[in-house]
């Protein structure tokens, strides 16, 4: 037996203690940057225009099946080329201060995101990503977990364009959450 | 006097550039929304900064930033290293 993973997705206005997201959005399988805050618009409707940020990304990752323990968790962008523009998202976790609140996201450019993703790493030198129980915004992650389900810290990521950024799609990018189980 | 020779010199502060892993000189700008956008005068990669943030708040920004994204093996340059070891293989020849 394994560990099932799923992409989830928080939107909308900041609720309850510790905040998160009005809606939940399961089964995440991309990560469209875009002019609205949602996770049902197709990107092609609401495109960033060239000197704007997208709208903050608050993405995770939730972990049940069947598993003991699940650690070494890492995040990188680990392909694709970016043009005039800059992909920020969550820094490494190094303590559970380190995860970052969720705010109802907006387009100004989150000072909170503080890792500059936008050349493709090795995953390998990705930010370190810990777990913990209940939700990405709860409190007591840490860098292994065998509670059942758990979840990853939060995932947070914009994509800040510059004025001179092409029109249209960018290249089709790929960011990878890596991790252990057993 | 000739003006031909003046060369006017944008001001540059060095920040920590992700993409070239060192210390650059960046220009400095306002964007239409009132952002600070801090670009790397070498590879043209950019920090911006929300509007509303203090002098103070922006270089301690500057220091986080370098702390997180110091250190990064960018893939390219495993591909560039990997084409300078195997520069000198030629080619397997078709049979």
């Amino acid at each position: 037996m394994a560990a099932t993973f799923d992409f989830q997705e928080d939107n909308g206005a900041a609720t309850g203690s510790p905040a998160k997201g009005t809606t939940r959005t399961t089964g995440r399988t991309e990560c469209n940057w875009k002019n609205i805050d949602d996770s049902t618009t197709a990107y092609s409707s609401s495109p960033i225009t060239a000197g704007n940020n997208s709208y903050t990304k608050f993405q995770f990752g939730k972990f049940s099946g069947t598993f003991n323990q699940i650690s070494a968790g890492l995040f990188a962008h680990t392909a694709g080329t970016l043009t005039n523009m800059t992909l920020k998202h969550q820094k490494a976790m190094t303590a559970d201060g380190d995860n970052m609140t969720y705010a109802t996201p907006s387009t100004a450019a989150n000072s909170n995101l503080t890792v500059d993703g936008t050349t493709a790493i090795a995953i390998g030198s990705g930010v370190a990503v810990w777990f913990g129980a209940t939700g990405p915004e709860a409190t007591g992650k840490a860098a292994t977990m065998t509670t059942n389900p758990c979840y990853t810290n939060w995932l947070a990521s914009q994509l800040q364009t510059a004025s001179n950024a092409a029109a249209g799609d960018i290249p089709s990018q790929t960011l990878t959450l890596q991790y252990n189980e057993n | 006097m000739s003006n031909e020779n003046k060369k006017i010199q944008p001001k540059t502060i060095d920040v920590f550039c992700a993409k070239c892993q060192a210390d650059t000189a960046h220009t400095g700008a306002v964007d239409l929304n009132g952002e600070l956008v801090f670009t790397c005068v070498e590879c043209g990669g950019f920090i911006k900064a929300p509007a509303g943030m203090t002098a103070a708040e922006i270089k301690a920004h500057f220091e986080e930033h370098k702390e997180q994204n110091a250190g990064q093996v960018s893939v390219q340059g495993s591909i560039d290293t990997l084409d300078e070891v195997m520069g000198g293989v030629p080619e397997e020849q078709e049979k």
